[in-house]
């Protein structure tokens, strides 16, 4: 399963990985770090991902930090973030490589006013080869892997997700001008997924799962917290107790975990101390991005979202 | 997660009984994974023993989240896993998120038959359950004894 089996434990890349990531706890500690908060359930998953290795696939509601942690994880081991976005019609030349072809106009065009000849075997080198996210994870010299997030996979059609998986299993490309190039120290792989559709069998059998969920409003408030400086505890109950009112209610796209920080850091700049209804509608566009959205939960009624109090 | 208790004394006892029972372990769970429908590779059960090896487990909540990362490849397996976890480890499963009510397909429910029924409908299940002096048996029993796992804050 492992596609990195020929660099074994004692590789230099495993090595490193092992130094910094010695076991679950050390991981939790590390992340947390760097501010982001996981139970042990997703320490684990990322522990095992890391360790085995094996790529994780992160499912779950859009803003429950599926992005976020792929950029954690980059930031605990001090390597690169990667990043490939997937959509519809995505292609091989747009993930991996592709030539630059006006630039090998140019140079023949030069070439041929200056007399010279140019050989195809420049034309088709590396100067002239535009490296895509999928090829600068796998080039990655190291000493660390670097983190490859392989964003909304589940945008992608089904032929990417089968080219993916291919190169993936290899750690490896080939170009036929270049000849194959392997990668030295195989990408830690991320792939997070909305769920807007079933992945294939293929996919899931290749990597760890973990389905994350909105964080319990206790740890919203811790997470919100560290990313609004200064703001109160009392304002961040109230927030998070708001968020998660409102993504039970029937509203198009739910707030995010980024949602409930661009609130609070709303509410903290104006002052506010006491989340009420005023103030809800002052700030209700940063928590709610659609104007049908904002309509859905002023119709319930704004009090709603705020917990009697006395 | 500021305490995540590092000074805390790590037990040898448990690390020493599941080296000698990896594959059995690992065979047996994922034979019993299988038979609630969830789809268990032999690969998954070799990976199970990898894993067990890298996070060593000191306790069943530990246990279970490495078992539940390396085996449940959908949510909508949750439910089933944490049924045979519980079956085969005797303990409440520490459940982070209810079950989903919008899963796109249903997760096969639970065997409940008495395990004596079971066999038939098994091919190779590991002897441990016709035998009480069973390897897993064993595991089970010393994992009954073990204290909890290092506190980890939610």
């Amino acid at each position: 399963m492992s596609g990195a089996g020929a660099e074994g434990e004692g590789g230099e890349a495993a090595a490193e990985i092992r130094r910094i990531v010695p076991d679950v706890e050390t991981l939790a500690q590390r992340l947390a770090a760097v501010d982001y908060l996981v139970d042990e359930g997703l320490a684990t998953s990322i522990f095992l991902s890391l360790r085995l290795p094996q790529p994780l696939l992160l499912e779950g509601e859009a803003g429950v930090g599926k992005t976020e942690a792929a950029l954690a994880l980059a930031a605990v081991l001090e390597t690169p973030l990667v990043r490939l976005q997937c959509y519809e019609g995505i292609d091989a030349a747009e993930a991996l490589y592709e030539w630059n072809y006006p630039r090998q106009l140019l140079s023949i065009r030069l070439a041929d006013s200056g007399g010279r000849s140019l050989d195809e075997e420049e034309l088709f080198g590396p100067d002239y080869l535009i490296q895509r996210p999928l090829l600068r994870a796998l080039e990655h010299p190291g000493p660390r892997p670097a983190v490859l997030l392989i964003d909304e996979i589940d945008r992608a059609d089904d032929d990417f997700e089968a080219f993916l998986l291919e190169l993936l299993a290899d750690a490896a490309v080939t170009i036929p001008e270049l000849g194959t190039i392997r990668a030295t120290h195989p990408p830690i792989i991320v792939l997070t997924s909305n769920r807007t559709r079933d992945l294939h069998d293929a996919v899931k059998r290749r990597c760890l799962y973990r389905w994350i969920d909105y964080p319990t409003p206790e740890r919203e408030v811790e997470i919100i917290r560290r990313r609004v400086k200064g703001a109160s505890e009392a304002l961040a109950v109230q927030v998070a107790d708001a968020v998660s009112r409102m993504r039970d209610s029937d509203v198009q796209k739910p707030p995010g975990i980024a949602e409930a920080i661009d609130w609070l850091a709303a509410l903290e700049v104006l002052g506010v101390e006491t989340l009420d209804a005023e103030a809800i509608e002052l700030t209700l566009g940063s928590v709610l991005k659609y104007d049908e959205d904002q309509e859905v939960i002023r119709a319930a009624g704004l009090e709603q979202l705020v917990p009697d109090r006395g | 997660m500021a305490d995540l208790g590092a000074g805390a004394p790590r037990p040898e006892f448990g690390v020493e009984t599941i080296h000698l029972d990896l594959p059995s372990l690992a065979g047996a769970l994922g034979q019993r994974l299988r038979e609630a429908g969830v789809p268990v590779t032999p690969e998954r059960s070799a990976e199970f023993a990898r894993a067990l090896t890298l996070v060593r487990p000191e306790g069943r909540r530990r246990l279970y989240w490495t078992a539940r990362s390396i085996f449940v490849s959908d949510r909508s397996q949750g439910a089933a896993f944490d049924a045979v976890f519980q079956s085969v480890f005797g303990a409440e499963p520490p459940t982070e998120a209810p079950p989903p009510e919008d899963a796109e397909t249903v997760p096969a429910p639970p065997d409940q038959r008495p395990l004596a029924d079971r066999r038939s409908s098994s091919t190779d299940l590991a002897s441990e359950e016709r035998s009480p002096s069973g390897r897993l048996t064993c595991l089970r029993r010393h994992l009954e004894n073990r204290p909890a796992v290092l506190p980890m804050s939610r």
